[in-house]
């Protein structure tokens, strides 16, 4: 086997470790969390923001939601070339790529998980005269936690896949560059180096994701055995 | 007599089915309750006992006729209790007090009363997971009792009990009803129950609210 293009895993090790040593790594993997958790932001405070004000209001449903469905199936990547017309090579582009892959699957889980609110939840709130507000924040938003926690894990596992796609070829940092740069340089350790770091870091922040649902869906675990 | 808490006087609604017309499920149906009187509705499935509670309690926008009663003074218990599984016991029960003006203390307070009242005091910090059948029952009875309401309105709440479950529950319940003289409606299929729990028994059929008349003792 080509060890060249196929390099062992303890290469790809010692890669890594003097990569860390070195420091050449880090700042790309800083430039990258710091897209990530920008662009998350935005689009899992808005995905949620829409889906609850689209579930709750079936007039700009009505209005609004046509659109959304129309958008939906874009894949993220395609917004690539338009995002580099609209903000040039940097920050910008890579968080508008990642706000788009994070607002969906956020809104539509949110969305779903309002408009499946049981009948009988709706008829408490009714019958025990709580107002809109109250109604919200005690019973449809408890209800629709699991709902926005599920587009919030999605949303993290697409952002890392479009943030490699989008620093290849918009940016002059982070992972999907330092892939991008080393190819050309024909340097496939580092790459796989970087590959890894990649997996690592996707782990570590949907671990995080379920360690926040453990802790706000506790309710669900619980059992009169 | 004292005056009734709620009258339900020659209501109507029908359903639109898929040929355009009407089916009514309700035809002038009436009844009157007096505080601290319990009426039984029996009927078969789909007879519209289900529609004529929701008419009451305002799920169901009022057809032809008649609803009077303080909207702000009904309770209701669900067949399926309806307890909100990420709140305790005490938080939901606690629900039914939060669109008053009262105090976190005097809301305290009156949530510990009520579930004491059905005997779940002890289970207030537990999640409707972790309650059995029964005492989830208690716990929304508690719920539709906290906020003193004077019409109870009990959609078969009793269905899923077992029947020593159901009868200790029933002579509890209707204790607390005579003593704070609240008018019930119970809407059941099971004539037994009407019959050992209410002061009136009436058949819905054809849409039609008809007493009827039977022997107690043969049922109690």
């Amino acid at each position: 086997m080509n060890t060249f293009l196929f390099p062992s895993p303890i290469e790809v090790i010692f890669q890594l470790a003097e990569l860390f040593a070195g420091g050449e790594i880090i700042g790309h993997i800083v430039s990258s969390v710091y897209r990530v958790l920008i662009g998350l932001f935005f689009g899992i405070i808005l995905g949620a923001l829409c889906g609850y004000a689209l579930g709750l209001n079936s007039v700009l449903n009505g209005l609004i939601n046509p659109i959304v469905q129309l958008l939906r199936p874009i894949p993220p990547i395609a917004w690539i070339p338009i995002a580099i017309l609209w903000f040039g090579i940097g920050n910008e582009s890579s968080f508008f790529i990642i706000f788009i892959a994070s607002f969906f699957p956020v809104f539509t889980n949110v969305f779903f998980g309002v408009t499946s609110l049981p009948t009988i939840f709706a008829k408490v709130s009714k019958s025990l005269n709580l107002p809109k507000w109250q109604n919200f924040v005690h019973v449809v938003f408890p209800f629709s936690m699991p709902y926005f926690l599920t587009g919030v894990k999605t949303a993290v596992g697409f952002s890392w896949m479009v943030i490699i796609a989008a620093e290849m070829i918009a940016s002059q940092s982070g992972l999907g560059y330092f892939i991008e740069y080393n190819r050309l340089l024909l340097e496939p350790d580092k790459i796989m180096a970087a590959m890894a770091v990649i997996g690592v870091l996707g782990f570590i922040f949907n671990y995080l994701v379920v360690l926040l649902e453990k802790k706000l869906l506790y309710w669900r675990s619980v059992s009169n055995e | 007599m004292n005056n009734p808490c709620l009258v339900v006087d020659k209501v109507s609604f029908a359903y639109p089915t898929n040929n355009g017309s009407k089916k009514y499920i309700l035809h002038e149906a009436s009844l009157s309750l007096s505080p601290g009187e319990v009426v039984s509705v029996i009927g078969e499935n789909g007879s519209g006992k289900s529609t004529l509670l929701s008419l009451v309690a305002g799920f169901l926008e009022k057809g032809n006729g008649k609803i009077l009663v303080d909207s702000k003074k009904i309770s209701i218990v669900f067949q399926d209790m309806g307890l909100l599984e990420w709140k305790s016991a005490f938080e939901n029960v606690e629900l039914s007090l939060l669109s008053s003006n009262l105090m976190q203390v005097q809301r305290k307070n009156i949530v510990g009363e009520s579930l004491s009242l059905l005997g779940v005091l002890g289970a207030k910090d537990k999640l409707p997971k972790e309650l059995s059948g029964g005492m989830k029952q208690r716990v929304a009875i508690a719920r539709a009792l906290a906020s003193s309401p004077k019409v109870l309105l009990l959609d078969e709440p009793f269905s899923a009990l077992d029947w020593k479950t159901k009868r200790a529950l029933q002579k509890e319940l209707l204790k607390i009803i005579k003593k704070k003289k609240i008018g019930v409606v119970l809407v059941t299929h099971d004539l037994n129950e009407a019959v050992f729990f209410s002061d009136k028994v009436l058949m819905l059929s054809n849409g039609k609210l008809k007493r009827v008349k039977l022997n107690s003792t043969l049922f109690k």
